[in-house]
């Protein structure tokens, strides 16, 4: 008995594919590992500036933090839905052209259009100088208009954000939805009863899943809040750190940061695992509604608004700027910064996915509840403001060197643009890794299984049935992630060794100079980049779902 | 009153010359399809797969668009002639293949979901009814990923059947259920329809015995309708091979298919 036991539990523990738990460990620790020292930090004794920062500071920075993730989580969840079902559902003059232009404002750092919405309504910009020539008494009252408010931050987020959303829910309508939705319209239902009764609960997934998106995108921002001079958490930490030279209550701010945002994922995630529907997959889209006279027109504005304000106005007036700049700031180093730019965030890409697989796929042949914990402690980099990375970085790398060099203490990777590559992974690994377990749970476990069963190990079931299988997903996770790379400005601020550029903090540093026309011609090479890039990945996933 | 002097009622379902091709093939789903479903009846449409019988129906329902001739339910023109009608106002239910239940809601909100119309009360009056005349009155708080195949089926036509359609369509009723449900679900589907007393039109793509309790069969081939009969009519006298390979299967007491090609059919067979 005793012997047979004994059996039974080796056998038991053979069962777990321990080398894919451990590697997964492993890479879980070096992602931790920047980011476990701001839980650590902020549990020893606060300082003396800490009582400051918590009684006179900390009631701004939570009521503006959370106003701007209200306001602009509600504008981009309906932008997001709205237009996905626009466009996916409905037949109306300019329906094909929209359903490929919405992503552009994607590309659209929210900081350049902060810059450029500010320029535009400055005192010498082109909008005052227009009120001024039609109306030249009204101009004197238009001076005093202040755009530097919370409030037009926060719809600018949303302006710039809300792909995030009417991606994945055009997605699921698109594919998921067809037959549920056609049989809803044969039993009698109008467009608007459709629309709220099927459409949106068929798509909560989609939606909870890119407001996920859209709030970490806020909470992370530092550079329109910081010009527009609206005290948020990400100021605050900046403030604390450099300013105060507190180390210790930027990072208790973190921390508090950390926390809300956990709590915004694991609210994704909860209700994610509630909706175990999400519709079939395949079986072509629904017959549209076609949409006619007044009901077209609207539909076209309500696709034409939110890509005129953010994407076309910002990248209109960004190119008038650069029309004026460009003779004098284009040069030979201005295409190698172009070119060092796209190599690094490539090379993050890239390196983000080839963690991402490993990690998506451990958790998935051994999905018991300690090592899917363990997996969604890497994701958290997502939600940490650069800045806080950076410093979490350089403090593990120091300790690594040491470790290395000896006594010496030479810098093998502090300072390099290796340190940069690792600090952009960890920065985003959540990006990297959520299409890629999307595409997992889309695939299901039989057809893995059956290859087991075939004799294949689970490596090799990896490459020869999951990875081609996951071929869409694994270039969007790596697209998203150099898209990010391109915008990225607070990490790049501090991890960038000693006179390297990309171009994001060239834009900035010429931006905050107030040389805005100068940091056009930067800022559109990024917005450029970032938006082809979404335009050609949506066409490849296109012609997949084609297939 | 002499019967002539009644006035006939419209068939339910006139399909004139209906031609539908979707953009980018060269070969027309439908072409040229002409049939009609009177008052009451029952009528199968069989053909194999990718014939066109899918198209068939979504034309019917509104969810297509038909390129040639005129769909008319209850005498009235709903496509074709100038006139189109949504899906929402035709009053015709579709039972889809995969039967399309709304996964977040109950079964009992599933079945109620096409009765907005009516006041609460009577609402659930009627989805109530409708789910015991399917026979699953005690699962109506079920969620549809919590029933069996069958029972999904049975659901499907209940909510189909709630709002009372002027018709019902019903799109390969059996293809996705086991064979010992589906012999028993046929006699079950057969009683129903003949309670409810709605017409019907459902597409098959291969002669189940369902097909032999219809009023008339239509058989389709490419797009086409090749055939036209009662299902004792083509079971004796099939025409060609392709009909014949159909009805090889069926049994009818008392039936004996004639015919040179039955040694074609039955060594396919």
């Amino acid at each position: 008995m005793a012997v047979r036991l004994h059996r039974n539990w080796r056998l038991a523990v053979r069962s777990i594919p321990w080398g894919w738990t451990a590697a997964s460990l492993l890479l879980v620790a070096i992602l931790a590992a920047p980011l476990v020292t701001v839980p650590i930090g902020a549990l020893r004794p606060s300082g003396d500036a800490w009582p400051h920062v918590a009684s006179t500071l900390l009631p701004a920075y939570l009521a503006n933090t959370g106003f701007l993730l209200a306001v602009s989580g509600g504008i981009a969840l309906a932008l997001g839905a709205g237009t996905a079902w626009l466009v996916a559902l409905c037949e109306f003059r300019g329906r094909r052209w929209f359903r490929w232009a919405l992503v552009l404002p994607l590309g659209v750092p929210a900081y350049m259009a902060a810059y450029v919405y500010a320029g535009i309504t400055d005192v010498t910009g082109p909008l005052q100088a227009l009120v001024r020539a039609l109306a030249p008494g009204a101009g004197d009252a238009f001076l005093y208009w202040n755009v530097m408010r919370i409030e037009v931050v926060a719809v600018l987020f949303g302006l710039v954000l809300f792909p995030y959303v009417y991606l994945p829910a055009r997605a699921l309508l698109e594919h998921r939805a067809g037959r549920i939705l056609e049989a809803a319209r044969t039993l009698g239902q109008g467009h608007v009863s459709v629309f709220w009764r099927i459409g949106m609960p068929l798509a909560r997934p989609a939606l909870a899943g890119g407001l996920a998106l859209v709030l970490m995108e806020v909470l992370n921002d530092y550079g329109a809040v910081h010009y527009y001079g609206v005290p948020t958490f990400t100021t605050g930490i900046f403030r604390a750190w450099f300013a105060l030279g507190d180390l210790d209550s930027a990072i208790r701010l973190s921390a508090i940061l950390m926390v809300t945002v956990a709590v915004v994922l694991s609210l994704e995630r909860w209700q994610r695992g509630e909706a175990r529907y999400g519709g079939k997959a395949g079986g072509g889209p629904a017959a549209r509604y076609h949409l006619r006279g007044p009901a077209a027109a609207c539909a076209w504005l309500f696709c034409a608004v939110p890509l005129a304000f953010g994407f076309l106005v910002p990248v209109t007036q960004l190119a008038a700027w650069a029309w004026r700049t460009a003779p004098v700031v284009v040069d030979g180093a201005f295409v190698s910064l172009t070119l060092n730019t796209l190599s690094l965030a490539m090379i993050a890409g890239l390196l983000a996915v080839g963690v991402a697989l490993p990690l998506a796929y451990a958790s998935r042949i051994d999905p018991t509840v300690v090592t899917r914990s363990i997996t969604r402690i890497a994701l958290l980099g997502y939600s940490v403001p650069g800045a806080v990375i950076a410093v979490g970085v350089l403090t593990a790398l120091l300790t690594f060197d040491r470790a290395l060099g000896g006594r010496a203490a030479t810098l093998v990777l502090t300072g390099t643009v290796a340190a940069l590559v690792f600090a952009y992974v960890v920065r985003f690994m959540a990006v990297a890794y959520l299409p890629v377990e999307a595409g997992l749970e889309r695939i299901g476990r039989s057809i893995g299984a059956a290859s087991r069963t075939l004799g294949a190990s689970p490596l090799g079931t990896l490459f020869r049935v999951e990875v081609p299988l996951l071929r869409g997903a694994l270039l969007a996770a790596a697209t998203l992630v150099i898209i990010d790379v391109l915008k990225e400005l607070p990490l790049t601020l501090i991890l960038r060794p000693f006179n390297f550029d990309t171009l994001a903090t060239r834009a900035f540093q010429l931006a905050s100079d107030e040389q805005l026309a100068e940091s056009a011609p930067a800022a559109l090479v990024v917005i450029a980049c970032a938006s082809i890039v979404a335009a050609v990945l949506q066409r490849a996933l296109d012609r997949r779902a084609a297939v | 009153m002499r019967a002539s002097d009644v006035p006939a009622l419209p068939p339910a379902l006139e399909l004139e010359k209906v031609g539908k091709r979707y953009p980018g093939t060269v070969e027309a789903a439908l072409s040229d399809v002409s049939l009609c479903v009177g008052p009451g009846e029952l009528v199968a449409v069989v053909g194999a797969s990718g014939c066109g019988k899918t198209t068939l129906l979504r034309l019917i329902a509104g969810l297509e668009f038909p390129d040639a001739g005129a769909i008319r339910l209850g005498g009235e023109v709903v496509a074709g002639e100038g006139a189109w009608i949504p899906p929402e106002r035709r009053g015709v239910g579709l039972v889809f293949q995969d039967f399309a239940l709304f996964p977040h809601l109950r079964v009992s909100d599933n079945v109620a979901y096409g009765l907005r119309q009516l006041p609460r009360a009577e609402r659930r009056e009627r989805a109530a009814s409708m789910l015991e005349l399917v026979g699953l009155d005690d699962l109506r708080e079920r969620y549809p990923h919590q029933l069996s195949g069958g029972q999904q089926q049975r659901v499907a036509i209940a909510r189909a059947l709630a709002p009372a359609p002027r018709l019902l369509l019903l799109d390969e009723p059996f293809s996705n259920l086991d064979t010992p449900l589906k012999i028993m679900l046929q006699k079950e589907l057969a009683r129903l329809l003949e309670a409810s007393g709605v017409p019907t039109l459902l597409v098959v793509h291969e002669v189940e015995d369902i097909v032999a309790l219809a009023d008339r069969v239509v058989v389709l081939r490419e797009g086409r309708v090749v055939r036209e009969g009662t299902p004792v009519g083509l079971h004796t006298n099939p025409g060609d091979a392709y009909v014949a390979g159909f009805f090889a299967r069926l049994r009818i007491p008392g039936c004996v298919p004639v015919g040179p090609f039955l040694d074609e059919v039955s060594g396919a067979t």
